[in-house]
């Protein structure tokens, strides 16, 4: 097929172990029914992968997709899915980053890359218009995903897309992630450690081919309206000046600011650490992703003696669970906290719940120091922070616990530690606490790849629908966005943001779709892709585990079980009953059974009957 | 002298202009043929963006050292003339402020003519064109 614009038209695929590089051509069906990013991903791994491989083995497929609209001149277009297997959850694997592969990669002439194997020395891929190349990357191998990329722009050029990997990702650190440009990361399931399985350090695109696009004259004008319609908003000015941060004094408002691993809801120095703060205080630069009008990025320097050489891009997330969940409350440390988590390459959200964690652990006398090597465990302490992250990393005594992530310490710890292990199927919860926010709590349960608020982000809804209220509209809700954030916004690989943040209407990314490929698709089509996309990855977990229990959706014990004593969620829990009719609810809503599979009808009706007959085999009936 | 003029602190580092720029003098979207370059350098302690763009100079040295007559100073603005040009480079490398750009598949460098066109997309207001 020819594509008229937004695709451009093949999938490159290396494999490590063999060297062997080809190109395959994008399959029209894969791209009109599955469209691009997580679509494709989740497509390629059901279809390709020996079910039951070991994450970390050669047999795992390494995913990097973009979608018809990525590197497109639309809000915020610069972004990049990776995928796999992952190591940490053992299910399906995603993350998405802000980075300039994305269109780098669709210059170079390629949608998505599948790498596979496993390379015999360290590599990395260098990937441009005319040529691909497994280079040596002897030299960077053990140097920090930041310093790495520096190195690899200095040879190839500033203008270069790339994906690195610290030393976490080298060290099989199963939340390691994935990092490009200073301070962006992406792949919260242990993607880094996948590329480290793989002897991957870095992928490095350069291209310089045109994108297709269908009709010029109207994504110019669409654009045109685009930013106008942005910039008139009354939350424009405020978004960019602290973008996500400004959600941690709406956190504390609500009572929902993670605080001492999921303790407490508000934290006494949240100010201090909020947007606020940072606008006034620590922000010096202002950062976008690739055509994006409304840039979030938030790059920071430390202020206090000792810290003014002190760099790290700001977002709510890591500042919390690297803040207030451990309880720190100096910006400055938090600066660097999070600048060594983006040059160690590991996830922020799972090492702040992590470390709050075994600090939680330690303080209720369920593990102490014969199991920390000697060390005190005290909340609010940046140097122990520091010093755990480090010891994560590489791997080091008590970090060798905590690299394996907090489902897996609860399990070998034993006794009440799956009491307060913060996860959904592995994967650690990131930055809302939920004690009293049930739909949020849901959209966690049910999240594609565990407890991650990329697709359900129902919190700011359910504070102004009632956080008391338990309805159908809560689960309803759940699913409305995950459609929209986890499906479209995923597939199509653009960002949520300019939607979400500034309520820029849905309505456009037809309009764009239409203008970039050609091709007509109401929102509705995109919705029913999503279904299909998501009925995949809940097949996808089935397969991969051989069963599935209604109990993997359920949001952590602690939430039910321990509540909060300060503000206004003092003495709150989630109420049991209530989480199981709302996943009720939610399973009926979306046409899955008691146990959360997705029915033989709801399959088929998504044209997935294939699917059905595997599951039907896995399940024994 | 029409040119266009840059605000560091103003710019995201967002390449809306090299988008617009090369839809609407070039007709495709290909940010490498673009006559803007917006680059985003970081180290372990700073970040910035820089703009490399023609600043149209008075006495411009691409145009002084062209040997076929292909860049020619007219009202205020550097202009190619394609078909003379034989890709020696040497206004490339003559101009001060690395803003003259090579595309492998073109046959000619590309440079700002000061149309304005990326000003009027740039969210931040970083770009200015001064008339």
């Amino acid at each position: 097929m020819k594509w008229k614009g937004g695709w451009v038209g093949k999938i490159l695929r290396v494999d490590l172990t063999e060297k062997k590089i080809k190109e395959q051509k994008l399959d029209k069906d894969l791209a009109l029914n599955w469209i691009g990013g997580r679509g494709f991903a989740i497509k390629i791994l059901w279809d390709e992968l020996l079910p039951g491989t070991d994450p970390l083995s050669p047999g795992n497929k390494l995913i990097v997709a973009t979608g018809p609209l990525t590197g497109v001149l639309l809000p915020s277009s610069g972004k990049i899915v990776v995928a796999a297997k992952s190591p940490l959850t053992y299910g399906y694997g995603d993350g998405n980053i802000g980075s300039r592969i994305g269109v780098m990669l669709k210059m170079c002439g390629y949608d998505a890359v599948v790498v596979e194997g496993r390379a015999e020395k360290p590599v990395y891929l260098y990937i441009t218009s005319d040529a691909v190349e497994i280079k040596d990357a002897s030299h960077l191998w053990g140097k920090g995903a930041v310093e790495a990329d520096i190195i690899l722009r200095k040879e190839h050029g500033w203008d270069a897309g790339t994906l690195v990997i610290g030393p976490g990702g080298e060290n099989l650190v199963r939340y390691a992630v994935v990092i490009s440009e200073f301070g962006r990361a992406g792949g919260r399931p242990g993607i880094g450690a996948v590329f480290g399985s793989k002897n991957l350090k870095a992928i490095v695109a350069k291209g310089w081919k045109d994108i297709p696009i269908a009709d010029k004259t109207e994504l110019l004008k669409l654009m045109k309206e685009s930013i106008e319609f942005l910039q008139k908003q009354p939350g424009y000015k405020k978004w960019v000046a602290q973008g996500t941060m400004m959600t941690v004094e709406w956190c504390q408002e609500n009572a929902t600011l993670p605080t001492y691993n999921y303790s407490e809801g508000v934290f006494d120095k949240a100010y201090d650490i909020g947007g606020e703060a940072m606008e006034k205080m620590y922000k010096v630069v202002r950062k976008a992703c690739f055509s994006c009008p409304m840039p979030c990025g938030n790059i920071c320097k430390g202020r206090t003696k000792g810290f003014e050489t002190v760099f790290g891009e700001l977002d709510y997330e890591n500042v919390i669970m690297l803040g207030s969940n451990v309880g720190v409350g100096d910006m400055s440390w938090i600066i660097k906290l999070n600048y060594l988590c983006d040059e160690y390459g590991i996830d922020t959200i799972s090492a702040g719940n992590v470390i709050g964690f075994a600090i939680e652990l330690y303080q209720r006398g369920i593990i102490d120091k014969t199991i920390t090597g000697g060390l005190e465990l005290r909340w609010g302490d940046p140097e122990l922070v520091a010093k755990l992250l480090e010891m994560i990393t590489y791997r080091k005594g008590f970090g060798n616990l905590l690299a394996e992530g907090v489902k897996r310490m609860a399990e070998i710890i034993g006794g009440e530690a799956p009491k307060y292990a913060m996860h959904v199927k592995g994967l650690e919860v990131s930055a809302y606490d939920c004690h009293y926010a049930p739909a949020m709590a849901l959209a966690y349960g049910t999240s594609e790849i565990g407890a991650h608020h990329k697709s359900a982000w129902v919190i700011s809804w359910e504070m102004r629908y009632g956080r008391e209220k338990v309805d159908k509209a809560k689960p309803a809700k759940v699913i409305e966005f995950q459609r929209i954030r986890g499906g479209m916004f995923e597939f199509l690989t653009v960002c949520r943001l300019p939607w979400i943040e500034l309520g820029y209407p849905l309505e456009y990314y037809p309009k764009f779709f239409k203008a970039v490929t050609g091709i007509e698709k109401t929102l509705e089509d995109f919705y029913t892709i999503a279904d299909r996309i998501y009925a995949l990855i809940r097949a996808f977990w089935v397969r991969e585990y051989g069963h599935w229990k209604r109990e993997y959706d359920y949001a952590p014990r602690k939430w039910f079980e321990v509540p909060p004593t300060k503000g206004i969620v003092a003495g709150k829990v989630l109420d049991k009953k209530v989480y199981e009719q709302l996943l009720d609810w939610y399973y009926e809503l979306r046409g899955w059974d008691k146990n959360g599979i997705p029915t033989e009808e709801t399959l088929k009706k998504l044209g997935l009957e294939d699917v059905a007959e595997k599951l039907k085999k896995i399940l024994g009936k | 002298m029409p040119r266009i003029e840059f605000n560091p602190g103003a710019c995201s580092g967002c390449q809306i202009c090299q988008q617009v720029c090369s839809l609407v003098k070039m007709g495709v979207l290909n940010i490498e043929k673009a006559r803007i370059r917006i680059i985003t350098e970081f180290g372990k302690n700073y970040t910035r963006h820089v703009a490399y763009v023609c600043k149209q100079c008075e006495d411009p040295p691409c145009v002084a050292v062209c040997p076929t007559g292909a860049l020619e100073k007219k009202d205020g603005r550097i202009i190619v003339h394609e078909e003379k040009c034989i890709l020696c480079l040497n206004c490339k490398n003559a101009c001060p402020f690395n803003a003259i750009f090579i595309h492998p598949e073109l046959k000619a460098p590309l440079i700002c003519d000061a149309c304005g066109a990326c000003t009027t997309y740039c969210p931040m207001g970083a770009l200015k064109l001064i008339k």
